[in-house]
């Protein structure tokens, strides 16, 4: 997930990442930080139909700069149509084909900045994911510092200085695929360092599978169902780089995407609506 | 290339044969059980796998499929078309089926897949399993699937495994090129897998329409229209056409009905009622059918319904029938106030229009199920009122959009406290898009109440007549009431022809004039005196002008002019006007005449039809939706596309050409007599772009060997009306008039079918 647009370039040089990164250590193995402490949960319990604790979320509204930055085709409202609860313990997301404000697509995007932010430790979420083709779901993450609108205050920092991990984002014309990225200034849009799991025989907009990454100050761990699939190490960025993931708290998006540059644009075929159920998020922090 | 390819194609089609032969005749291993079947899953890998045969389809180009050991998706073989040009004289498509001589087990599996490409973009007509010469009864296919110049991967999922027990039909084919000329089709690694990946969304029968039919003892009903759609594993959907053997259906009063496995309906018994309906792997279809019960007595029996809707009787214990009263009209189901006469049964609606309520007061009341006013547009109901003259308003809309979506219609008791049959017209005003799931009914509309009670009872759709006049052509003594001949017969300045969407209609705007007649449009009919006749038509203004009136009537075109008439209030909403008039004086000299003048505004009129008692009768209409405006129902056929513009509903296809000219067809059930002479009449064209095409149009059986009398007539892109006269050689209850297309390609519009008997 990128905010802004950017050109897409080093597919060959990702792909070299991805090399690399199958030949890491422990791939595979459930092993994790042992030292966490649970210091945020959203179970989403609640009446169906009722709408998000906003002591924890905010909405984005709209279809931001270009389509929120990847000529995305939605247009985001915090209706009860398009988040809500659904009154069985889980937060639903809904996609859906329908004119809205000049949009041919409504959905939503909520966040925690300002509310809920932390540095290092396990972001987890329990997703069943949406799919269909032109459709981008995502769980992510941006520096609570970013810059929102073009300033002049040294406080807050554009993208992708300010850093973003993904900890899952689809294609779902890929519903087997999920893509964990991390990105920052040098490595950023196509250039993100990304691994991949693909499912066999199975689709992620078929059940629910926890997503996670563990951020400490050496690595990025990517979990699925309490399996690590990928390690981002420090040495992983490009050459000359900066590691920008040391520096502040960051905050949680979950959102459904309809089209954009990412995962290309819907058909009369994508199968509309589409729903992102989200069963929980917590966030661990490491203890000492 | 090509010719390379032929010498070759020549050789390998001399090898296939013979797999075949040697296939064939392989012996049955004496080992095996006598009742298993093999749970083989390879198709064609690089070879025919075991026990597989290839038989293209008699009208095909034979000599289309090939082995090609060049072009391969995996391994040393792919399968090969040679689709021909679709002027080719060897056969215009290519296309055949691949069987098994002993079925397979493939209950394992849910799902055929294939790699294949093409040596351009192209859209496979028709390609599925489950076909042999022998029989469809687990046929599939899925049509237009599009294939590039790249191999991919492609998906034909199984609806419903659990039946393919002994399955032979591997795969088939038929396809035709897009633009008529010739390329090649590779297939490889055809296969059958057991996938996770394929998710099922939905599943039809009938289409999706939840149909509502009254239940005769000895009717068998085939339920049709089955499909499912499957979200695959690249996201989208595709849908699926099947047959009905692979949905389980159920009835809910097996003493009333039931239905085997193929999805034949058998109705047993006339008492009680019962709703049909089907699943999919356990996913429920859309669409049923419910059989609906008219008690011994005639009066509405819905006491075992499990849902509310038409015809309503007010008689079930359980439904929760809830009329919600607005501005002071307290309603409740209560017992009849006059058992006998009209209304035998025990439960009746009651409303009373308390004291001081307002004009409008009246109740709304949600149903279970829409009214489907595609066969009827017109309601009965029994009134039971305490003074003649109480006008009931009756309407139907979409609770969720309200009086926006509302049909209305008023009728009018003519005795006190006694049950009267009224008759509720909506003919020309409903629309198949609207949910119609609310019931409106307010008494004397119009006039605070006064305490009165009124009594509703056996509301429900009537037989139907077709509705929109104009649709008996025989009946109507005017030649042109439609407009749609243009602008021929009708004479006075307000003459003014417009067309729109293949409707044509005619279209004044005037202003207030001296007299009436200054502005004025007349049909030149004979007329007799003393004779009653009944003149309708279609008419609305503009939404600007809200309404105005009119003069209509029929008179004399000379003389004295002495004339019949009345003064119709046209609104901005179309509705069909029905005058019943008896002219003063008759003359071969007369009209039917519109004076617009005494009023101005826009005015919209088409079909206009006068008919007498002595005219309704002299020719009997056979077909009930020969001109489509009931919509998506009776016809059957692959080419039954029925659309709507500006009111007038048709059937619109287009096809290419086919092996068979019955592949792509269309037909409309009817009973026939053998030997007794037809007239066929329809209206028909092409496209411009198509310029002409020929159709085969006839009658005959729907069964047996099919025979019929038939000819093959061309149609232009002019639309015209043709007249065939046939002589069935055979007949059946169980016959059509019949549409066979796929003998020449292209569109064609169809309308107005009628076939009466000479």
């Amino acid at each position: 997930m990128k905010i802004k647009n950017v050109i897409l370039k080093g597919i060959a040089y990702s792909l070299i990442c991805m090399a690399v990164l199958s030949c890491n250590e422990d791939e595979g193995s459930t092993i994790g930080l042992t030292n966490l402490n649970l210091v945020f949960e959203d179970d989403f319990d609640g009446e169906a139909g009722a709408s998000i604790n906003t002591e924890f979320w905010n909405f984005d509204i709209g279809t931001g700069n270009n389509g929120w930055g990847n000529q995305e085709l939605q247009y985001y409202t915090d209706r009860p149509e398009n988040v809500s609860l659904d009154g069985e313990g889980n937060m639903v997301i809904t996609a859906r084909r329908e004119n809205f404000q000049g949009a041919a697509f409504t959905s939503a995007r909520i966040n925690t900045r300002d509310k809920v932010e932390q540095q290092y430790g396990r972001f987890e979420a329990r997703i069943q994911m949406p799919g269909g083709r032109g459709v981008w779901p995502a769980f992510w993450m941006l520096g609570s510092n970013i810059e929102t609108e073009p300033d002049d205050d040294p406080a807050t920092i554009a993208w992708p200085f300010v850093g973003e991990i993904d900890i899952t984002e689809m294609r779902g014309q890929e519903p087997f695929r999920t893509i964990g990225s991390i990105h920052g200034p040098g490595y950023s849009g196509g250039g993100a360092i990304s691994g991949e799991l693909d499912l066999i025989d199975e689709r992620f907009d078929a059940e629910f599978h926890e997503f996670a990454i563990e951020w400490s100050p050496d690595f990025i761990d990517y979990f699925i169902d309490g399996v690590r699939f990928n390690r981002i190490n420090k040495s992983d960025i490009p050459n000359g780089t900066d590691w920008v993931f040391d520096d502040q708290p960051f905050f949680m998006l979950l959102n459904v995407a309809v089209g954009g540059t990412f995962v290309g644009f819907p058909v009369d075929a994508t199968p509309l609506p589409q729903q992102m159920i989200v069963d929980y998020v917590r966030i661990y922090e490491i203890g000492n | 290339m090509n010719k390379i390819f032929t010498t070759r194609k020549l050789s390998y089609f001399i090898a296939a044969l013979f797999l075949v032969i040697s296939y064939s005749c392989q012996p049955d291993d004496e080992n095996l059980p006598e009742a298993t079947f093999p749970d083989i899953a390879e198709v064609f890998i690089d070879t025919f796998s075991a026990g597989l045969q290839y038989a293209a389809f008699g009208t095909s180009k034979v000599t289309a499929f090939d082995v090609d050991t060049d072009i391969t998706f995996e391994g040393t073989a792919a399968m090969r078309f040679d689709i021909p040009n679709t002027s080719d004289p060897e056969g215009g498509f290519a296309g055949g089926v691949f069987t098994t001589g002993v079925g397979r087990n493939l209950t394992d599996y849910n799902v055929l897949t294939f790699y294949a490409r093409a040596s351009k973009g192209e859209t496979i007509n028709q390609i599925g399993f489950g076909l042999t010469f022998e029989g469809e009864v687990f046929r599939t296919q899925v049509n237009g699937i599009q294939v590039g110049t790249a191999w991919q991967k492609y998906f034909i999922p199984i609806p419903n495994s659990a039946r393919l027990t002994q399955e032979r039909g591997m795969l088939w084919i038929a396809e035709a090129a897009d633009d008529g000329s010739s390329y090649q089709l590779w297939i490889d690694e055809v296969k059958f897998e057991n996938l996770n990946t394929i998710i099922q969304e939905s599943a039809e029968i009938l289409n999706g329409v939840d149909q509502v039919t009254g239940a005769s003892a000895g009717n068998t009903i085939t339920i049709d229209g089955t499909s499912a759609t499957y979200n695959l594993p690249s996201g989208i959907l595709q849908s699926l056409t099947t047959t009905a053997a692979y949905f389980d259906y159920t009835s809910s009063n097996e003493s009333v009905a039931t239905v085997n496995e193929f999805g034949v309906v058998s109705v047993l018994s006339d008492d009680g009622s019962s709703v049909i309906s089907a699943t999919l792997n356990g996913l429920d279809a859309n669409g049923s059918i419910t059989l609906m019960d008219v008690d011994a007595s005639g009066n509405v029996d819905d006491s075992e319904n499990t849902e509310i809707m038409l015809p309503l009787g007010f008689e079930s214990a359980t439904l929760g029938y809830n009329p919600v009263e607005f501005g002071g009209a307290p309603s409740a189901v209560s017992g009849n106030p006059q058992v006998g006469g009209l209304n035998n049964s025990g439960n009746v609606l009651r409303t009373q229009k308390v004291t001081g309520s307002e004009t409008f007061a009246g109740i709304i009341m949600d149903l279970d199920v829409s009214v489907d006013f595609s066969e009827s547009e017109q309601v009965s109901a029994l009134v039971f009122a305490p003074a003649a003259g109480t006008t009931v308003l009756l309407g139907f809309e979409d609770g969720a959009i309200g009086q926006a979506s509302q049909v209305a219609a008023t009728a009018t008791t003519t005795v006190a406290n006694e049950w009267q049959e009224l008759t509720f017209d909506y003919t020309g005003t409903t629309n198949t898009a609207t949910d119609y799931n609310r019931l409106v009914l307010i008494y004397n509309n119009g006039t605070a109440g006064d305490d009165s009670v009124y009594f509703i009872d056996d509301i429900q759709l009537t037989d139907g007549d077709g509705g929109g006049g104009g649709g008996n052509e025989g009946d109507n003594l005017l030649e042109n009431g439609d407009f749609e001949q243009g602008m021929v017969t009708w004479f006075g300045n307000a003459f003014n022809v417009q067309e729109d969407g293949g409707n044509s209609f005619n279209l004044s705007d005037n202003e207030v004039s001296g007299n009436p007649f200054d502005v004025n449009l007349s049909h030149p009919v004979a007329l007799e005196a003393g004779i009653t006749y009944t003149l309708s038509f279609d008419a609305s203004t503009s939404m600007e002008d809200g309404s105005r009136t009119i003069i209509a009537g029929i008179g004399l075109n000379e003389g004295d002019f002495a004339s019949a008439t009345e003064i119709v209030t046209v609104t901005s909403e179309t509705q069909t006007y029905t005058l019943t008039l008896t002219p003063p004086a008759g003359s071969t000299n007369s009209r039917v005449l519109f004076d617009l003048g005494s009023d101005g505004g826009v005015l919209v009129l088409d079909n206009v039809v006068l008919t007498t008692e002595e005219t309704m009768n002299e020719e009997t209409e056979l077909l009930t939706n020969g001109d489509f405006e009931q919509g998506m129902i009776t016809w059957f056929g692959n080419a039954f596309n029925v659309q709507e513009d500006g009111g007038n509903s048709f059937n619109l296809s287009d096809n290419e050409v086919s092996g068979n000219p019955f592949d792509v067809n269309l037909s409309h059930p009817v009973t026939l007599e053998a030997g007794v002479t037809y007239t066929l009449s329809f209206d028909a064209s092409t496209s411009m772009e198509d310029g002409s095409r020929t159709i085969i149009a006839g009658i005959g059986l729907n069964e047996g060997d099919f025979a019929a009398a038939t000819e093959v007539v061309t149609i232009t892109s002019e639309t015209q009306t043709y007249t065939l006269t046939l002589t069935p050689p055979s007949g059946s209850t169980n016959s059509r008039a019949l549409f066979d297309l796929g003998a020449d390609g292209g569109v064609l519009v169809l309308d107005n079918v009628s076939l009466v008997q000479n």
